[in-house]
C-alpha cells in the first residue's frame, strides 16, 4: 500500500485529469442567447405610461414566449417583409396571413444569418406605434405578435394576428 | 479558461453591465470564458450531466439579468459565478447535508487509501474513479464543495474563499478534513466492493 497522502494526491490527479474533458452541452450557449433577445423584447415592450392606465383596468396577462428557428420560416418570414416593402403597405400577403412590418432597412435584414422568430402578446395600443388603426373599445386587449429577431436582439420586424 | 480566439479583452464586470443590458454578444462571451468552469464544480457536485446543465443555465441566466452583483474586488467572476451555482446546487439538494450520518458511519470502517488502478486499466481505472466521486459528494457539503473548488478545479484559496463566504485560515482547516475524510471514505468505498481493502 502507498504513503496515503501520495495515494490520495494520485487518486484526486487523475479527477482531475478526467474533469478538464468535461464540457458543458452546447443547447445552453442557444438557450441563454434566445433568453437574451427575449428580454431586449420586453425592455422595448414596456407599456408607456398611458398604456399602464389601461392595465389598470384590466390586468394584462403574462407574455407567453416560445421559440421557434425552423430555416424554411425564416425564409418565408424575409420574403413576406420583401413584399411589404415593394407594395408599401402592411396589407395581407398571398397566403392570407399579415405581412411583416420592417422595422431595419431590408438589407439589414437580409444579411442577418440567423433571425428567429419570437411570438409574443403585446398591449393594444402597441399597434398605434407601428402606424396601425387601434379600436379604442379594445384597446385594453392584448395582441398576438410575431417579431423578427437578429442573433444580437436586433428587431427586424414584426407583425400582427389578424382578429 | 481556455484560449478561444472569439474572445476581446473586454473586462468581465464590463461584459457583465452589457450582457445586463441586452447584449447578446457580450453574454456570449462571458458564458464562453466562464462556463466550463462552473460546468465542472456543479458536475462533480451534483454527480448529473443533467442537473449540472440545469444549473449552469439557471446560474447564467439569473446573472445575466442582474446589473449588480459582480464585484472584481471580493473575487474573480468565474469565483462569483461559482457561487451563485452553489446557491443554486443548495437550494435543489437542501437534504443532501442529512446524509452526514451515512458517512460517519462508513468513515469508521476503515482509513486506509487504496491504490488507484494503473492507467492501462481503463474499466478499473473509471470504476474507480466513480468511487472517488462518490465519496466526494458523500462529504458534507462544506467540505465538499472546498475540496472541489481546491483540489479539482485548481482554484486559489482565495477565490474559494469567496465563492463558500469563508475566511482563507478556514479554507485551509477545512481541505485538510475534507482530504481526511475522504481518504477514510474512499478505503472504506474499496473494502466494500472488493470485501478486503487494497
Amino acid at each position: 500500500m502507498n504513503e496515503p497522502r501520495d495515494t490520495l494526491d494520485t487518486w484526486l490527479a487523475a479527477a482531475r485529469a478526467d474533469l478538464a474533458r468535461e464540457t458543458p452541452p452546447e443547447w445552453i450557449e442557444s438557450a441563454l442567447a434566445a433568453r437574451q433577445s427575449e428580454l431586449v423584447l420586453l425592455r422595448r415592450l414596456r407599456p408607456s405610461p398611458a398604456a399602464k392606465e389601461v392595465g389598470k383596468r384590466r390586468r394584462p396577462r403574462p407574455a407567453f414566449w416560445w421559440f421557434s428557428v425552423p430555416a424554411g420560416a425564416v425564409a418565408l418570414l424575409v420574403l413576406g417583409v420583401a413584399v411589404l416593402l415593394f407594395t408599401g403597405t402592411p396589407s395581407a400577403t398571398a397566403s392570407g396571413a399579415p405581412a411583416f412590418i420592417a422595422l431595419t432597412p431590408l438589407e439589414t435584414i437580409a444579411a442577418e444569418p440567423s433571425p428567429v422568430v419570437v411570438t409574443s402578446e403585446v398591449p393594444r395600443a402597441q399597434l398605434a406605434s407601428f402606424g396601425l388603426p387601434v379600436d379604442p373599445a379594445r384597446a385594453d386587449l392584448p395582441v398576438r405578435a410575431e417579431f423578427l429577431v437578429s442573433q444580437r436582439g436586433t428587431l427586424l420586424a414584426v407583425r400582427f394576428s389578424p382578429e | 479558461m481556455a484560449f478561444d480566439p472569439r474572445m476581446s479583452d473586454e473586462s468581465d464586470a464590463a461584459l457583465l453591465m452589457r450582457s445586463a443590458d441586452g447584449d447578446a454578444a457580450a453574454a456570449t462571451e462571458l458564458y464562453r470564458r466562464h462556463s466550463a468552469a462552473v460546468y465542472r464544480f456543479v458536475r462533480v457536485a451534483t454527480g448529473s450531466e443533467a442537473e449540472a446543465a440545469d444549473i449552469l443555465q439557471e446560474t447564467f441566466m439569473s446573472v445575466l439579468e442582474r446589473r449588480a452583483g459582480f464585484d472584481p474586488r471580493r473575487g474573480s467572476c468565474t469565483a462569483y459565478l461559482c457561487g451563485v451555482a452553489r446557491h443554486l446546487v443548495y437550494r435543489r439538494f437542501d437534504q443532501r447535508t442529512e446524509t452526514t450520518s451515512e458517512i460517519e458511519e462508513l468513515a469508521e470502517t476503515t482509513g486506509a487509501v487504496p491504490s488507484l488502478p494503473a492507467p492501462f486499466d481503463e474499466a478499473e481505472r473509471s470504476q474507480a474513479l466513480q468511487r472517488l466521486h462518490t465519496a466526494i459528494r458523500a462529504l458534507p457539503p462544506h467540505y465538499r464543495d472546498v475540496l472541489i473548488l481546491v483540489e479539482l478545479q485548481e482554484m486559489s484559496y482565495a477565490d474559494t474563499a469567496a465563492i463558500t463566504g469563508i475566511e482563507l485560515g478556514t479554507v485551509r482547516s477545512r481541505l485538510a478534513r475534507a482530504r481526511a475524510r475522504l481518504a477514510e471514505l474512499l478505503g472504506a468505498s474499496v473494502a466494500n466492493t472488493d470485501g478486503h481493502p487494497r
